[in-house]
């Protein structure tokens, strides 16, 4: 068996930021029961042993963990290119420097829009400008530096705001990464799944800056899941490509993979990495193609895009093992082209409000702002967000 | 192995002894003698041409940096 070519390693949900889309699962792990170092660090190890490549360290937020500086080092040690993904609070030049010393081999930063003060609503924290100077440190130190804008339904018409300020702080990648549907981003999507008239106009502005910026600046950016004809090829397939530890350290074969009922995920306590792979009744459900169902199971897709998403399949369906709905040959497509055509009844209706509002702004980020509010923002301040709470600090 | 964030990128042979030349000091035209001089079955305009080819679809995958 190939052993995965990635270790997700999600060291902490302990997060400074609150964004309305947050991938975390709906239930948080507490502090008190993450990981400790020496555990990461023999998880490293083990994954390097199995074959693992590369390691991503992922949150919440990486840098809340006091001991982010050993556990990069350990990855580094043990032989696996190193990926931190980031909001960048908690950065200090001292850190930083630490980092670079400790191995990290890129650093990942999040900004959740090109403006500031529609960034800050999406995060529920200012943390925009910190971003943008931390961009230019990263790049001083040399490391690798990907940037990555999540887009929606408030933001995407401000793309090309968004690929000139990834020219400026001088990514060598940019992601314009589509919100995916799952946690909070699905308890939010109403507010959040773009109309078709965005998403064409975006990957139009997206393609022009490819050819200008060949050479300079990669950029990745794909057909958002609702408005594709096909699913997505969900984590390269299940139990293929990569492994997730969450922070108490169970293993998934994908960060949402907790919402699928009946799964028992193994923990690195109990297991070797190696068994869980191999082993472990989580990672073979839907490995290879005897779970698929008609109309995957006939499909010259099958082993091009796996079926798509199993907690997509889950949250929209009612059932993890049909076909992903996004897919136009699902037979409940249906209940994605309900959800396009209630975005596309919405945007009518959101730009006439934009026009009416009269409330003064509020000052504060949070779920209980009375009324919307005209102006540049007045999309992003309204009282139906559902924000992402910290899991309860104990000490 | 070439590993890139999301990326791996197995590289043999010719390519990669490319990436082993590409040290941050050697110039293009220093790489392009080494390699005429090390692979002599393929003529240089070939390995010209190749390398060329490869090199940029590294700098597009931001593999590379050019100094």
């Amino acid at each position: 068996m190939q052993p995965p070519l990635a270790l997700i390693a999600e060291v902490t949900h302990s997060c400074p930021l609150h964004c309305v889309y947050c991938s975390n699962p709906i239930e948080l792990i507490s502090r008190k029961t993450e990981l400790s170092t020496e555990a990461w660090c023999r998880v490293f190890q083990e994954a390097a042993e199995l074959g693992v490549l590369q390691a991503h360290l992922t949150g919440g937020e990486p840098l809340a963990r006091a001991d982010i500086v050993q556990l990069v080092e350990a990855a580094r040690q043990a032989g696996l290119y190193v990926n931190l993904i980031t909001s960048g609070v908690g950065m200090t030049d001292e850190r930083l420097a630490a980092l670079a010393t400790a191995g990290v081999d890129h650093i990942q930063l999040s900004l959740q829009d090109a403006r500031a003060l529609e960034a800050d609503w999406i995060a529920g924290t200012r943390a925009h400008v910190l971003k943008l100077a931390l961009a230019g440190r990263i790049r001083e130190k040399g490391i690798a530096l990907t940037l990555n804008i999540v887009v929606h339904r408030q933001n995407l018409d401000r793309i090309d705001e968004m690929l000139a300020l990834a020219e400026e702080c001088g990514a060598d990648r940019l992601e314009i990464a589509h919100v995916q549907y799952y946690g909070w981003a699905l308890a939010n999507r109403q507010h959040l799944l773009p109309t078709r008239a965005q998403v064409d106009r975006s990957l139009t502005a997206v393609e022009a800056a490819r050819e200008r910026l060949i050479g300079r600046m990669q950029i990745d950016c794909v057909t958002p899941d609702y408005y594709a004809r096909f699913p997505k090829a969900c984590m390269g397939g299940w139990g293929q490509k990569s492994m997730l530890i969450d922070p108490e350290g169970r293993a998934l074969p994908c960060h949402a993979a907790g919402v699928i009922p009946g799964l028992q995920f193994d923990s690195v306590g109990e297991h070797s990495l190696r068994w869980i792979w191999e082993k472990s009744g989580a990672f073979q459900k839907f490995r290879g193609e005897e779970w698929m169902p008609e109309p995957c199971r006939g499909c010259q897709r099958r082993e091009v895009d796996f079926g798509g998403c199993r907690c997509q399949a889950l949250l929209l369906a009612g059932d993890p093992a049909k076909t992903d709905p996004v897919c136009e040959l699902s037979p409940d497509h249906g209940i994605v082209l309900a959800a396009l055509d209630e975005a596309g009844n919405l945007a009518e209706g959101s730009a006439q409000a934009a026009v009416l509002m009269s409330a003064p702004m509020s000052s504060s980020a949070t779920s209980t702002v009375p009324s919307p509010v005209p102006g540049p923002i007045a999309g992003l301040v309204r009282p139906d967000w559902l924000y992402r709470q910290n899991p309860r600090v104990t000490r | 192995m070439l590993l890139m964030p999301e990326r791996a990128l197995k590289v043999n042979g010719t390519a990669l002894r490319v990436l082993q030349l590409c040290d941050g000091q050697r110039t293009f035209a220093e790489i392009l003698a080494a390699l005429t001089a090390e692979f002599p079955a393929q003529s240089p305009g070939d390995m010209e041409r190749d390398t060329t080819q490869f090199l940029h679809r590294l700098l597009e995958k931001r593999a590379i940096d050019l100094s």
